[in-house]
């Protein structure tokens, strides 16, 4: 406990924390005001500009509607030939005023995704502080000193590690609070937390949670980095290497690869799992040549939470190992 | 601690791989024995080894072969129990630039499980209570080496290794060090130094190891490491410089003139070249008994390795 005391007490006396925090704060005020201006109800103006075009539309309709279905039922009878599941939604077709007003956001959809936009700069920011906090340390040599004072590797590693982890903490519930704050505010001054229902609300509260959740996995991984690596710009240089190539280039080449990537993990893990779509080009047609179709896969919340989970204690362990037999210059 | 020495070796090596993979001898074998008790020096040129064979003492680098003991600890088997009586600061003192130097202190203190009272007494003993707390970014080299000095003696050691402790320092500094490591060995502690500053350790030394591309040369009393290398060189001033020359080097003695003495090498003593002058009608106006330094063998015995 002693070493985490002191561990922490470096922690929180680190200019760098102090700055990409109040950057954190100013991401989560950002989301607050987007949130803001997206939920902004549509002026009488625009609701009586929807009117009209929704008038013409039915006037529209009431000519051309009858052939306009029956084109429809021609079109979905041609394609249930090759999938009898094909609906091309022709008795939905009429038009609806809804359909011309200004969208209404709600708080499940719409305001876990504002607040979604949170996360990716929670584990930047949090993976940040973490890898300086022990790169720091190697830099300068004070490691070295360090150790002649606490000279067990394991519970060295240990603290600084549950240093960064719980050091983290206030940054990430404070930057959450203010986006979330920022999202709640914006929909209730909107008139749109009205019709709110409890679900929706565990929802935004779950999603909330879950970015929270991503603070400790960022906190390991930048501890975990910076042991191995040693300096907060060969950390850097590591990450925006892998991010170039395995997330951008290889993630967007081979589709299949994107459940592997750490942002669409993360994506997933937020959103309570989400879809992807991978070209099977083995299709073979009635000519006998080969046609492409679209599958949709899920990637499920677990399954990235567990992939996440399982990257960081790789790294963790293999940090770990590596600090406790490596010399320390 | 009886007769156990406080740091032993044996065979030690240590090699590094540089950037095109060639391997680089840091250490090569060195046997090193440093008593309990009183001030060892630990000397060699640039790049002998002497930062790598201490961070191998301390557990920091490992050795690719060899023993060592410290404190009658086997390292780094028995590394907890060793440094618990070890005080060491290795190569630049590296503090927390945004804490005071008392802060610093403090946290070591609190990992090492020492009382807060002690913070202040070694702040005391190395003249930085007045500014204790002040950020230790602000302050200078001489003041880091103080704080470096200070957190050695956090725990009360037994051995306290300081690595180049007198850079930076103002001769105040350096005559501040050297009273300290004095004291500390007089309390019946074991002060290694590695330093480049040969004549401060040569006040204040008892016993030396001089190590050349990372193996020891010579290892002993400072005393009669100099005793060893002292052929008498006498210089003496005389007005007929010539004609003593000739007389001199008659006696089969080496003489060579630095432009205001004659310097005499391989006489038995000051007085035979007295002597042998007044008895050619030749008085000195001085004579001079040159000793060798610490520096002269230290120099002579790098010199004989790179030779």
């Amino acid at each position: 406990m002693n070493l985490l005391r002191v561990e922490l007490s470096r922690f929180y006396a680190r200019v760098l924390l102090w700055c990409v925090s109040g950057g954190l704060i100013l991401v989560s005020l950002f989301v607050g005001f987007v949130a803001w201006n997206s939920s902004t109800p549509p002026s009488a103006a625009e609701v009586e500009q929807a009117r009209s075009y929704y008038d013409q539309a039915v006037k529209d309709w009431a000519e051309t509607g009858d052939q306009q279905i029956k084109d429809c039922e021609d079109s979905e009878a041609q394609a249930k030939q090759d999938d009898p599941t094909a609906d091309y939604g022709c008795d939905t077709m009429a038009p609806k005023l809804e359909y011309y007003l200004p969208y209404t956001p709600t708080l499940d959809s719409d305001g876990t995704r504002y607040l979604g936009q949170t996360s990716l700069a929670v584990v930047l920011a949090i993976g940040l502080m973490s890898v300086s906090f022990v790169a720091a340390e190697f830099s300068s040599g004070a490691i070295g000193n360090w150790l002649t004072f606490a000279p067990r590797r394991t519970p060295v590693f240990v603290s600084k590690l549950g240093a960064a982890l719980i050091g983290s903490l206030p940054a990430t519930i404070l930057a959450l609070a203010v986006a979330a704050g920022g999202v709640i505010l914006a929909f209730s001054a909107h008139g749109l937390l009205d019709a709110a229902t409890g679900e929706q609300w565990a929802t935004f509260r779950d999603t909330a949670l879950r970015i929270l959740v991503l603070a400790p996995i960022a906190a390991a991984s930048g501890v975990a980095l910076a042991f191995l690596l040693r300096h907060t710009a060969a950390v850097l240089g590591v990450v925006i290497g892998w991010a170039v190539l395995w997330e951008g280039l290889l993630g967007s080449l081979v589709q299949s690869l994107r459940p592997y990537t750490i942002v669409f993990d993360i994506a997933a893990w937020v959103e309570g799992g989400t879809t992807y779509y991978v070209n099977d080009c083995s299709v073979r047609n009635d000519d006998g040549t080969f046609g492409c179709r679209t599958i949709e896969h899920t990637l499920h919340m677990t399954q990235a939470g567990l992939q996440l989970g399982g990257l960081v204690v790789v790294l963790v362990v293999v940090a770990l190992l590596v600090f406790r037999r490596r010399d320390v210059a | 601690m009886g007769d156990e020495p406080a740091i032993w070796t044996r065979g030690l090596r240590k090699t590094y791989r540089s950037f095109t993979m060639r391997e680089v001898v840091a250490v090569e074998g060195l046997d090193l024995c440093v008593p309990a008790g009183g001030v060892h020096a630990f000397l060699g040129p640039n790049g002998a080894g002497k930062t790598t064979t201490i961070r191998m003492l301390l557990g920091l680098v490992s050795p690719d072969a060899g023993e060592i003991r410290l404190l009658g600890h086997p390292v780094p088997r028995g590394l907890d129990a060793a440094l618990a009586r070890v005080g060491a600061v290795v190569e630049q003192p590296t503090f927390y630039p945004h804490f005071s130097g008392r802060e610093n202190l403090m946290l070591l203190a609190v990992a090492a499980g020492v009382p807060a009272t002690r913070v202040d007494a070694v702040l005391d003993q190395v003249g930085l209570t007045e500014r204790g707390r002040q950020r230790f970014r602000k302050y200078s080299l001489g003041m880091r080496q103080r704080l470096a000095i200070a957190a050695t003696l956090l725990c009360d050691p037994d051995l306290v290794i300081l690595d180049e402790p007198t850079n930076g320092l103002d001769p105040a500094g350096i005559h501040d060090v050297r009273e300290l490591m004095r004291a500390l060995a007089d309390q019946g502690r074991t002060v290694l130094v590695s330093s480049h500053a040969l004549a401060e350790v040569e006040q204040v030394a008892d016993t030396v190891s001089i190590v050349v591309r990372g193996a020891l040369v010579a290892e002993g009393r400072v005393s009669d490491l100099l005793g060893e290398r002292s052929g008498t060189t006498v210089r003496v001033r005389v007005d007929e410089t010539d004609d003593a020359t000739a007389v001199l080097r008659r006696t089969g003695w080496t003489v060579r003139d630095d432009a205001t003495h004659l310097v005499v090498d391989g006489a038995p003593s000051a007085a035979d070249v007295n002597r042998s002058l007044a008895s050619s009608g030749i008085y000195a106006h001085e004579l001079t008994l040159v000793r060798p330094d610490l520096e002269s063998v230290f120099l002579d015995l790098t010199r004989e390795v790179a030779s």
